[in-house]
């Protein structure tokens, strides 16, 4: 059978390109399980991938040695999420003017929601209706404030389904 | 269930207590399993309700194809659900990574139909292992690398290029 051999990844000669045929809604599965940054970079392979991540339903933040400094990787979660939503911006840390992300369903955080306090991550939370599921992968430290946040996400926000948090 | 009962396509078994259900590929091959392992398909577990002779028609998928999901789908569907977190059923898991690493040992285009396969056939679990995959195979790589292993034409007019790496300044090292 041939699964038993080991893999050939190569394509084959002057083989066509199967992965781009797969519909819309497949390769955003794929690039679900990417790291935000490598699911960007997916943009700049050809016109037919140039957009698909815009309109992922599920986007995973990462950072832990992605990035050189913590000032890096909150360009980086600034620039993406107006990029997703080019209509809107925000402002920095400040959320008070975060857009709507209405078709984000999976979110996954990790300190740098909470760094300074939890006026990010409520933020978010407030303009995300349409969100199934947060995990937030936390240090210990501030896992006093997360049961603050989580006890808001509950009783007065949204009906978060799945509130995860690691660490 | 009631309205299983009526559709053709459904024996018992050799055990004469387990139901299965014929599924035929695209090249007319057909297959006969269990309807558990069947149903772990939406798309046929919406089929087995709606009743039917002869057999469930999967025009999308080709007999080598469905051969290998029906693969998974019967390994899944045997697990049984031993209290979490015991022993057996951290064996189990072990042995259900296994099997699924060994099943993505298979060319790009064989990965290409069992993921066009997955999402037709609505097999949660499947489309999950088969996109992850190929994250995998995306992970960590420069783009020029990720074009040559899956032969993406870089069709960009130079105006466009130009275009994206004004605007992707600062975003990418």
């Amino acid at each position: 059978m041939a699964r038993r051999s080991r893999a050939k990844r190569a394509p084959r000669p002057g083989g066509q390109d199967l992965i781009s045929t797969l519909p819309d809604g497949v390769l955003q599965h794929v690039f679900s399980f990417l790291p935000a940054d490598e699911a960007v970079r997916t943009s700049v392979l050809a016109p037919r991938w140039l957009h698909l991540w815009r309109s992922m339903g599920r986007l995973r933040i990462v950072s832990a040695g992605r990035w050189r400094s913590v000032d890096d990787f909150n360009e980086f979660v600034d620039r993406l999420l107006l990029r997703r939503e080019p209509n809107l911006v925000i402002f920095h840390r400040d959320l008070r003017w975060c857009p709507t992300f209405s078709k984000l369903k999976t979110l996954l955080l990790n300190e740098w929601c909470v760094a300074i306090d939890v006026h990010a991550l409520v933020s978010i939370l407030k303009h995300s209706p349409v969100l199934e599921k947060l995990i937030l992968q936390l240090i210990k430290v501030f896992l006093s404030k997360m049961i603050y946040t989580k006890a808001i996400a509950h009783d007065e926000l949204i009906a978060v389904n799945d509130f995860v948090i690691h660490y | 269930m009631a309205a299983a009962d009526s559709c053709d396509g459904i024996s018992t078994s050799g055990g004469g207590w387990e139901k299965t259900v014929t599924l035929v590929s695209s090249d007319d091959a057909r297959f006969e399993v269990r309807e558990a392992a069947a149903s772990l398909s939406q798309t046929v577990r919406r089929m087995i309700r709606a009743g039917g002779d002869g057999g469930i028609p999967l025009p999308k998928v080709d007999a080598r194809t469905l051969s290998t999901v029906l693969e998974y789908c019967n390994k899944h569907a045997a697990v049984p659900a031993p209290a979490p977190e015991s022993s057996s059923a951290e064996a189990a898991a072990v042995d259900l990574e296994w099997f699924d690493k060994e099943l993505m040992h298979v060319d790009l285009a064989t990965l290409c139909s069992l993921i066009r396969a997955a999402d037709y056939l609505e097999v949660a679990g499947l489309l999950d292992l088969t996109c992850k995959t190929v994250a995998d195979m995306i992970k960590s790589k420069t783009a020029e690398e990720i074009r040559q292993m899956f032969g993406i034409q870089n069709d960009f007019t130079p105006e466009e290029e130009e275009q994206l790496s004004r605007e992707n300044a600062g975003v990418f090292e």
